[in-house]
């Protein structure tokens, strides 16, 4: 598969951008790459944010020129996004880098629960508690990894989990 | 040898896809409603296609609309490309099947009357209220048809309304909203083959008038439409129980004509996809097909094998064919 | 393929001393609907082979006639000298179907619409659609003279106060007005539209990004794709040997056409793939928007309808020749 067209999120890391006029920062703790960030961004006014409700207040009154840059963990990152995106913010104008857990956000297609903080392979629904692949294909309108049943043909044959 | 005169009626419209004995992902774009003669008759004429199986199919997407309201979504922007659809379809239909469909116009008016379903509706364009409920549903209740609505922003194109209940193991409420590239990010080899790119600046450069189209196929058993992601539990067993004695009446080639329309009002591009389905005992009653499909199944490279779903019978499927080769 | 609809000239109005409106009804089958930003090709009886393209200027609401604006280019090919100085009221033409590659964003908050001179046609169907739907939206309107202002009574009522005209001599109040507040303060979820002489669009695009605007929240008209100089040049059919002029004038496509050779074509500005040529000697010019730049650098294809050859001949490989 081409790197180029995956639909899989490239969190391409906390990358100053020097044409912005204004920068929102979003951080789930005190982390290195947030603070490396802070000390590149000169200029525009810069905001340190935390939490989704900060990110939603900040964003009703930004204009176009701003850029969000979103630290954390996967869960975070990828609830952040939703956020922004939601608001507005285009890809285009924001940053994301992972640190912490990588847990990932997995739909269940059959029963459309999401289960948080997956890192195998295979995981066990936690709405119909069917045993889900984690295939390689992510919805950012729903920010989730998608989750089908790994034993739909043959039921009960399910492989070992792997680390993802 | 096999006569045409065993071969079911049916497949008289089959748009058999095979043009040579090996297969491989290309942007096969051609102009539409332009006939394609087969060895046992035709197809092609017209976007929208009407057979044998109108009646059951609308039945069948109404049980699976029922069953679950995601495989129907349009998300708010689209609303204008919704009535796109309801003008296009309503006018080809009339056209093309006066029997079956009349449209009568007078300025925004309409006058729709669907025979076989019993359907009679006067409504204005771009009234719901005069319509009774959301266009887009309204008009692809009456079609065999499912119906992909992409919206252009820029250079872009995104899945924004569509309806899915005749799906080849994809879902809709997962890839809704998002870009035409991210769609195929899945399926191998087609963007080192250039094919999904190309298509993509195809897309981005259609305009309104003359539509376009291509086929695309697969394998499934039994004559089931719905292979949707989400019932994969109810269709996936089938694969793997799939007995050689059986594959001739179970196993079914299936083919998609999926067609390009750039609609004039929203400027959204439409992909109207009709699935048929045809069972391996009625190929094997055209010599041409069976001998083709058998080179094609028997040449495909095991990582197309296994995206199409096909690992657990293509080895016995080739046999089979081998077998009855004329 | 492309069918041409056959329209008359019913009216044609004066708007400004360089501006004519020119009202095209249908003959026999209704005018297709359209979406705000299509343009037509306009098929030229001066010369079979000359078309020109013009913005829809008028409502995309079940249109009953078509309106394009045709600035007096003294200095062009001809095409809107033909139109000001001898089409007459009455006269019948062929157009092809409206095109589209400006169309509004639909999932825009808000759009930021900026017009140069002519390059106000595409907004003034935008202007009629979006008050329609009653979407947010702004005008900018900028000319380099008072007399020189056309559409401004049906903007006005269209617009009221989203309005904005500057008249402009050298352009400078347009982008202070950009730099100091427009581009500036718009709230997230905007996108930006902009159509007018090159350099203007450059300038406005230009501003935009130094002042935070992403590309994907910027929009130009395509209309007249990035062009050098047109200088004549030779192609030769590699089958036949034979050798096809291709005047400063015409198209690759158009001297192809008139040679008689029946060649596939769509969209007529580079943009659609459909008259893609294989290329098997000499150095093509590539001015589409189409092929990869892969594709580019292995010159062994080329996109006829706007793509040329500096000097050395061109050898095709060419469809049948109906001549």
């Amino acid at each position: 598969m081409s790197a180029a067209h995956t639909s899989v999120p490239r969190d391409g890391g906390l990358l100053a951008d020097p044409s912005a006029t204004a920068h929102l920062v979003v951080a789930e703790a005190d982390n290195e790459p947030t603070r490396r960030l802070l000390s590149e961004l000169l200029g525009a006014p810069v905001e340190l944010l935390h939490t989704e409700g900060e990110l939603n207040r900040s964003l009703a009154t930004a204009s176009v020129g701003v850029r969000v840059y979103i630290c954390g963990s996967e869960q975070f990152v990828r609830m952040m996004m939703i956020c922004a995106s939601r608001a507005g913010v285009t890809e285009e104008e924001m940053r994301t880098e992972i640190v912490g857990s990588r847990g990932r956000r997995v739909m269940c297609l059959h029963c459309k629960t999401i289960t948080e903080g997956v890192s195998t392979t295979i995981a066990d629904c936690e709405g119909c508690g069917a045993p889900l692949v984690v295939y390689h294909h992510f919805s950012r309108r729903l920010a989730a990894y998608m989750g089908y049943r790994v034993d739909a043909e043959v039921p009960g044959d399910r492989p070992e989990a792997e680390p993802l | 040898m096999r006569g045409v005169s065993l071969v079911h009626d049916s497949l008289a419209g089959f748009p058999f896809p095979f043009d040579a004995d090996t297969y491989m992902y290309s942007t096969n774009v051609e102009p539409a409603e332009a006939p394609r003669v087969t060895e046992v008759g035709g197809w092609g004429g017209r976007v929208y296609d009407v057979d044998e199986h109108y009646e059951s199919e609308i039945a069948q997407r109404a049980q699976i609309l029922a069953a679950d309201a995601t495989r129907c979504q349009v998300l708010p922007h689209m609303r204008q490309a919704a009535w796109d659809v309801v003008e296009h379809a309503t006018e080809h239909l009339a056209r093309d099947f006066p029997g079956r469909f009349t449209l009568h116009r007078e300025g925004d008016l309409r006058h729709w009357l669907n025979r076989p379903l019993n359907i009679e509706r006067r409504f204005r364009v771009g009234d719901e209220d005069s319509l009774g409920s959301e266009p887009f549903e309204w008009i692809t209740r009456q079609l065999q048809e499912d119906i992909e609505l992409l919206d252009q922003r820029g250079d872009k194109l995104y899945l924004d309304a569509g309806i899915l209940t005749f799906g080849a193991d994809w879902s809709l409420d997962f890839d809704l909203g998002m870009e035409f590239l991210e769609i195929h990010g899945p399926v191998p080899r087609v963007h080192q083959l250039g094919v999904i790119p190309r298509a993509h600046r195809f897309l981005l450069s259609l305009q309104p008038g003359p539509a376009f189209r291509r086929t695309n196929w697969t394998m499934t058993v039994d004559r089931r439409l719905d292979t949707g992601v989400e019932v994969y539990p109810e269709w996936g067993p089938d694969r793997a129980a799939l007995r050689y004695e059986e594959i001739g009446r179970r196993l079914h080639l299936r083919v998609e004509v999926q067609h390009f329309v750039r609609l004039p009002r929203s400027n959204a591009v439409m992909f109207p996809i009709h699935t048929y389905l045809a069972p391996l005992d009625a190929i094997a009653a055209v010599p041409v097909w069976s001998h083709r499909l058998r080179a094609v199944l028997a040449s495909l490279p095991d990582d197309l094998v296994d995206y199409k779903g096909l690992t657990r019978y293509r080895d016995m499927a080739v046999t089979w064919l081998d077998q009855h080769d004329a | 393929m492309n069918a041409t609809l056959q329209v008359e000239v019913t009216a044609i109005d004066q708007l400004t001393p360089t501006i004519r409106a020119i009202e095209l009804t249908a003959i026999g089958e209704p005018l297709p609907a359209f979406s705000a930003g299509s343009h037509v090709t306009v098929h030229l009886p001066t010369d079979p082979a000359h078309r020109n393209a013009y913005s829809l200027a008028c409502s995309p609401s079940d249109p009953g006639s078509y309106r394009l604006a045709v600035r007096h280019d003294v200095a062009g090919a001809g095409g809107s000298r033909w139109i000001h100085e001898q089409l007459a009221e009455g006269r019948v033409l062929r157009i092809e179907r409206p095109c589209n590659f400006f169309a509004p964003i639909r999932t825009a908050r808000h759009q930021l619409l900026i017009a140069g001179g002519i390059g106000i046609t595409p907004f003034v169907s935008y202007a009629h659609q979006l008050s329609r739907d009653a979407a947010s939206f702004e005008l900018h309107y900028a000319v380099r003279a008072a007399d020189e202002l056309p559409f401004l009574d049906e903007l006005l009522d269209l617009c009221g106060e989203r309005l904005h005209v500057y008249v402009d001599p050298d352009g400078s109040a347009l982008m202070k007005a950009l730099r100091d507040t427009v581009l500036t303060g718009q709230p997230l979820g905007t996108h930006l539209s902009v159509c007018g002489p090159g350099a203007m669009m450059d300038a406005v695009t230009g501003a935009a990004a130094e002042l935070g605007w992403p590309a994907a929240r910027v929009h130009v008209e395509r209309f007249s794709l990035p062009g050098g100089e047109r200088t004549p040049f030779v192609a030769i059919d590699h089958l036949s040997h034979r050798r096809i002029a291709v005047t400063a004038e015409q198209t690759l496509l158009e001297a192809l056409e008139d040679a008689g050779y029946e060649m596939p074509y769509l969209c007529r500005q580079g943009i659609c793939g459909q008259c893609l040529t294989t290329v098997r000697a000499g150095a093509p010019d590539h001015r589409d928007v189409y092929l990869t730049p892969e594709e580019r650098g292995s010159g062994t294809l080329i996109m006829p309808c706007v793509s040329r050859a500096a000097a050395a001949p061109l050898v095709l490989e060419l469809p049948r020749c109906a001549a």
